[in-house]
């Protein structure tokens, strides 16, 4: 029975689903008028028919004719075959919307000012056309739907983008579900045409929906808003631009979905302020908001910038990342920054160096969360950077740069992996690749970050740094932790490893109150933790679990006991220094488990074969075990790249520790 | 059970509007004269200041544009002229229409169509003459 019912009610339905429709075609444009909304159609002066508001010119109508098709209210379908495109017109919208044909480039001009029966005007776009072109435009907010629909513009009627809304309202961009569209501009335009991107938008734009969205930008931008952008589920893939990849104004805000970038001239994704209104902070909802953040909560970003100095994501204003994934490398080198003159443009006056960077804000960062994994190739190519201050709470950050310096020399740029040709060049003249770096302060208090900078320093602020949390690792050639102003240490699990200078350094005074800390400094006179000395700064210790490897800055201030590997040193001689006979002595790639109180707390590996005194400290009674062949040293997880254990830590054999009354580094 | 008829009959309910569905467009001239063609697979077009409706089986129903002054669609006919009588057609096939324009099909005569038809008033068309019938 239920069958039956079952193929009754399909048949119901099948004749239910036709509907009776006028249809009203002028050249490439049909109106189509259900028979129920109709109503009286008046000819007026044998010159004029209105249908619904519509005033239609009757030498302008092919015919009419009347068949059943359905017709859904305040929809525009626009239909591209090759050098045509088919347009049709819900009737209830009819008097709003005004169509112009040419081939395959179709300008609308819409009208209302409201909605129309309760709703905005939609536009489904379909079809594949290798010189169209989609205008539109109107005072009032619509949605465009992308419903697999394919566009090239090669002789730009309206514009020279490929879908053009000069509309200064909120536009939806609803890339359909299960849909593959792409939008390519003209890569000539004349002046008249010249376009500020593929898929241009003036007011905001909303992109959603589950399909793929394509762009190439020839000519400039691949997408442009004049106002905010945001994009929530779909996949926008920036295959090209001469510009950006995605530039807007007021912020940008991504909520999920995927942006893949690739062939990118300038940016990747830049969010600015918009010059002609007042800036604003982060406002509540984003209401009126011209802040220039960028806004990552979900989602994934993904690509290779190659231009010099170029930005994977860059913000005017702050840049706030709780979730999601980035996957970006910068691969381009540095540039020269000269003066402008008050037209904007460049002069030949020198102004300072810039180079690349997987993200930079101007102001603020804050990362709360997510997977960030960022590289920088090019000479002076950071991973993060800012204007403002950093702030870690969360996420997995792993930054790489593999660069050298890049400096301004005899009207040139230039290169050169050693920071000693550039130390005493003023900062604007040279880019230096640091793995992070903020002119601000850098505050962590969680997370997960693993930074490797191959030239330069792992982490510098030219503020202040405080650690209060997290697991830190920073491997470097210069610093691998450095503050311009005080650093302190009182949380987390930092390991600071330098090939080349100090493992922690600050330049002013440096607090280690708490946490694990694990650095090593390079050879002699560099130390595992330095403070500006010279200038009558101190190194405090107060607390924490630590080893440093090259001991720590002379005149530190030591209230927690240290101690050192080995026998104590014999008068005068300096550990490290020649003619030192402190016997610290440790094995490269040999675990040592650091006690307090008998029980391990700490197990680490060294990356060479000692030298220079091996410090250590903890908050209780502190002892040292070493792994030997009758008796190893067991961990079951490790940390800083593995050069650490914070786990399950058995065995070893006990090691000797001294007392360890000062520091040994340079004076 | 109960729910899957009820729900059958909600689906019929939509169909029966459905059937409600214009059967004629009226075209009304600055006289205040009605004309209505059937509304299925109508065609207009404009040439030389007329206006010119092709209905389904080819008639053209031609009016000027200078005395036309609106158009509706609409459930009844203006009055169907009745163009021809039963004697006119006892020798001509015809196709038969309910009063909402819906197509019962084509008979040899009139007099088969009446023999077949249930009782009611019929529109029947032959020669492109159209006239009504009632069935007792």
């Amino acid at each position: 029975m239920k069958k039956y019912l079952f193929l009754i009610s399909i048949l119901v339905l099948t004749l239910t689903a036709s509907a009776q429709t006028l249809n009203v075609v002028v050249g490439n444009v049909t109106y189509q008028f259900p028979a129920t909304q109709a109503g009286d159609m008046t000819y007026t002066g044998s010159t004029q028919l209105t249908i619904c508001g519509k005033k239609f010119n009757i030498a302008d109508i092919n015919k009419i004719y009347i068949d059943n098709a359905t017709v859904t209210d305040n929809e525009v379908t626009v239909a591209y075959e090759s050098t045509s495109a088919k347009v049709t017109v819900a009737g209830n919208v009819a008097q709003y919307v005004a169509p112009i044909v040419t081939g395959a480039h179709v300008g609308i001009i819409q009208s209302n000012t409201e909605d129309v029966d309760g709703n905005e005007i939609t536009y489904s776009l379909s079809g594949t056309s290798s010189d169209g072109e989609f205008y539109l435009k109107g005072s009032y907010k619509c949605s465009i739907d992308l419903c697999g629909v394919s566009l090239t513009n090669l002789t730009p009627v309206h514009s020279g983008a490929a879908l053009h809304i000069q509309n200064g309202k909120r536009i939806n961009i609803s890339v359909k579900k299960d849909t593959e569209n792409s939008l390519t501009d003209c890569a000539s335009p004349s002046d008249d045409m010249a376009q500020k991107a593929a898929l241009y938008v003036k007011g905001h734009a909303e992109f959603k929906g589950k399909g793929t969205l394509n762009v190439y930008g020839r000519y400039k931008h691949a997408i442009k808003t004049g106002e905010y952008l945001t994009i929530k589920n779909c996949t926008v893939n920036v295959k090209q631009s001469a510009g950006d990849g995605i530039n807007c104004n007021e912020y940008f805000l991504m909520e999920s979905g995927a942006i893949a970038l690739s062939n990118i001239g300038d940016d990747g994704i830049q969010a600015s302020i918009d010059d002609d209104i007042d800036a604003t902070a982060e406002t509540n909802d984003h209401e009126e908001e011209n802040s220039g953040n960028v806004y990552l909560l979900d989602g994934t970003i993904s690509g290779t910038i190659s231009t010099a100095a170029a930005k994977g994501v860059k913000s005017d204003g702050a840049m706030n990342i709780s979730g999601g994934a980035i996957n970006l490398t910068v691969s381009g080198g540095g540039a020269i920054d000269y003066t402008l003159d008050s037209s904007g443009n460049p002069t030949t006056t020198f102004s300072s160096t810039s180079a690349c960077s997987a993200l930079k804000s101007d102001g603020d960062m804050t990362i709360l969360g997510g997977t960030l994994k960022l590289t920088a190739t090019g000479a002076g190519g950071k991973g993060l950077s800012g204007d403002g201050n950093l702030y870690v709470k969360g996420g997995d950050i792993t930054v790489k740069t593999t660069g050298g310096i890049v400096y301004y020399s005899n009207k040139t740029l230039a290169t050169t992996t050693s920071s000693k040709t550039t130390e005493r060049l003023a900062s604007n003249y040279k880019s230096s690749p640091k793995g992070i770096k903020f002119d601000g302060n850098i505050a962590i208090s969680g997370g997960t970050i693993s930074v490797t900078a191959s030239y330069h320093e792992g982490i510098e602020s030219k503020g202040t740094i405080d650690i209060t949390g997290g697991t830190i690792y920073a491997q470097s050639s210069d610093d691998a932790i450095n503050a311009a102003s005080h650093l302190t240490i009182n949380g987390g699990t930092t390991c600071a490893y330098s090939t080349g200078n100090d493992g922690i350094d600050s330049n002013g005074n440096t607090y280690i109150k708490s946490g694990i800390i694990y650095t090593i400094g390079s050879s002699s006179p560099e130390v595992g933790v330095d403070a500006n000395t010279e200038e009558g700064y101190k190194l405090y210790v107060t607390g924490g679990t630590i080893v440093a490897i090259g001991g720590l800055e002379s005149g530190a201030q030591l209230t927690q006991t240290c101690y050192q590997l080995g026998s104590s040193s014999s008068g005068g001689n300096r550990p490290g220094f020649p003619g030192n006979n402190s016997s610290s002595s440790w094995s490269k790639s040999t675990w040592y488990a650091l006690c307090s109180n008998g029980t391990p707390v700490l197990a680490f590996k060294t990356p060479a074969s000692g030298g220079s005194a091996l410090v250590v400290s903890t908050s209780g009674t502190t002892t040292m075990k070493v792994s030997s062949s009758s008796n190893a040293i067991t961990v079951d997880e490790t940390i800083w790249n593995g050069m650490g254990s914070i786990g399950t830590i058995n065995g070893g054999a006990a090691a000797t520790l001294s007392t360890y009354s000062g520091g040994q580094g340079r004076f | 059970m109960k729910k899957e008829f009820l729900f059958v009959l909600g689906l019929a309910g939509t169909l029966m509007a459905h059937a409600d569905d214009y059967p004629y467009l009226t075209f009304l001239d600055t006289n205040g004269t009605e004309q209505s063609v059937v509304a299925t697979g109508l065609v207009i077009t404009f040439s030389d200041g007329q206006m010119n409706a092709t209905d389904n089986n080819g008639k053209v129903t031609t009016i000027s544009l200078s005395d036309l002054k609106k158009m509706y669609f609409s459930s009844a006919t203006s009055a169907i002229d009745s163009t021809g009588t039963e004697e006119e057609a006892k020798d001509s096939e015809v196709e038969v229409f309910t009063l909402a324009g819906n197509s019962l099909g084509k008979y040899e005569d009139i007099r088969q169509a009446k023999t077949a038809l249930q009782k009611g008033v019929y529109v029947v068309k032959h020669s492109h003459q159209t006239l009504k019938i009632a069935v007792q």
